[in-house]
């Protein structure tokens, strides 16, 4: 379980810059300084959207991560005691807040920059 | 059946939500009889297995049984919510009693008890459920226990059956105790091999279960006026932390003993290896202060196997609590005599 999840945070980490890599290839000239104002457009846009796909992504994961331990001890908890389910319900939500931070600073990126 | 802590612990701490407070055993003391304490148990957690109980047994009988089927279903229940590495785990634990049940039906058949003697002795909570523990407390050989149990596919069959041949040599039960318990504790030993935490915490207590096991069958070698080494020899339980095999024969040297005992000093298995033998439970008092250390387990890890260790041995805690209770009340026994014996966390 370990050696799955490691090699899925590996994939997750090389395989977007490997996405960057091949797009600057193909969007911008190997020159920075010959590029034409367009294609450097392209290429600030292209960072931009990485950022903010990094953004939301990391965010994404930790929110799942936080809620399947909060969900599954919630489980248990309401099977024993289902008094306690408004309060497990509440306690579920909160990793929600990382996900929306995670979306505004994805949209600080796109919007600000 | 999940697999993670989460979710079994959470199931397991609402299951200790439930244990009795502190000061009630104090209450159950005070109560003016066994009528009054089984009118306790109508209206306590034990209620559904009290009113099961009362359509088979009657008095005393039904309140043993209500306690032990109400310890049954919670180690049920830890293995229904646990599945995997914790499953495991908890299945080891478990097992224990398994071993104890096995070693006590021995012993009955042994000694000639009739079936419901040795069903008394018996407390269901392993792998062996109470129907297997009634078809096994039927049994009138020990060869025939051992094939039963081969035919279930019982591990502990397998011990039984190799050490049944000197049995029926010698006649001595000493000799398949043993048998059991170096297949029990060398078997779980194996199985808890690893750097893991969980793995770790069992292996920690089993290995100072079989220390003080091994301190007890010193203690009674010791208490001999002669002791015969290569038989004394032949009761060490290896795994143990403290008693190395060095350290137990030395122990058991007349020569060597003092230059030992000093140093296993300030070790709980000094002061059981010190105890007085006059002071009549004195060993069972220690055997309280060693089990404590895993009731206290529930302090432990939120996430890991600390909280079931725990919570089991409280739970087994109360129910050999109510259990004393139960008998002192009904033979009418002073409230001092019975909260000697009390177990306390």
């Amino acid at each position: 379980m370990k050696k799955v999840l490691a090699i899925v945070l590996l994939l997750a980490v090389i395989l977007p810059w490997a996405g960057v890599a091949l797009a600057s290839d193909a969007a911008a000239p190997a020159d920075a300084e010959t590029a034409t104002p367009a294609a450097q457009d392209n290429l600030l846009t292209l960072y931009k959207a990485m950022g903010a796909a990094f953004a939301i992504g990391f965010a994404a994961f930790g929110t799942a991560w936080a809620q399947s331990k909060i969900g599954s001890a919630a489980a248990g908890a309401i099977a024993e005691k289902p008094e306690v389910g408004g309060t497990m319900i509440v306690l579920e939500a909160l990793p929600e807040t990382i996900i929306i931070l995670g979306f505004v600073i994805a949209l600080l990126i796109i919007v600000m920059l | 059946m999940p697999s993670d802590y989460g979710y079994i612990n959470a199931r397991l701490k609402g299951q200790h939500s439930r244990l009795l407070k502190p000061g009630a055993y104090e209450e159950l003391l005070g109560l003016s009889g066994f009528d009054a304490f089984a009118k306790w148990l109508a209206s306590s957690p034990y209620a559904k297995e009290w009113q099961e109980a009362q359509t088979r047994f009657a008095g005393l009988a039904a309140a043993e049984e209500a306690l032990s089927a109400n310890f049954n279903s919670s180690t049920r229940l830890m293995r229904k919510i646990s599945d995997g590495g914790p499953g495991k785990l908890i299945g080891i634990i478990l097992r224990r009693w398994d071993l104890e049940n096995v070693k006590a039906i021995v012993r009955g058949i042994h000694h000639r008890w009739d079936t419901d003697e040795i069903f008394r002795a018996v407390l269901p909570a392993g792998s062996l459920d109470k129907v297997k523990l009634t078809e096994l407390c039927r049994k009138t050989d020990l060869r025939e226990l051992a094939d039963t149990l081969a035919t279930w596919g019982d591990e502990l069959a397998t011990p039984l059956t190799r050490a049944m041949p000197e049995y029926q040599r010698e006649h001595k039960l000493a000799g398949l105790e043993l048998a059991l318990d170096q297949f029990y504790y060398g078997q779980s030993l194996k199985d808890l091999a690893g750097l893991d935490h969980n793995k770790s915490l069992v292996r920690v207590f089993l290995r100072r279960e079989i220390d003080w096991l091994n301190a007890k069958a010193l203690r009674r070698l010791m208490a001999r006026e002669k002791i015969d080494l290569p038989e004394a020899a032949m009761y060490y339980l290896p795994g143990g932390k403290l008693l190395t095999r060095e350290k137990y024969a030395a122990l058991l040297d007349p020569k060597e003993s003092k230059r030992a005992l000093r140093s296993v000093r300030g070790t709980p298995l000094y002061r059981l290896l010190m105890a007085d033998d006059n002071q009549g439970s004195r060993e069972e008092k220690l055997d309280n202060e060693e089990w404590r250390q895993k009731a206290l387990a529930y302090r432990g890890d939120p996430l890991g196997i600390d909280v079931a260790v725990g919570f089991l041995w409280q739970k087994y805690f109360e129910v050999v609590n109510l259990k004393l209770i139960a008998r002192g009340k009904h033979f009418g026994l002073p409230a001092e005599d019975i909260r000697y014996q009390l177990l306390t966390v």
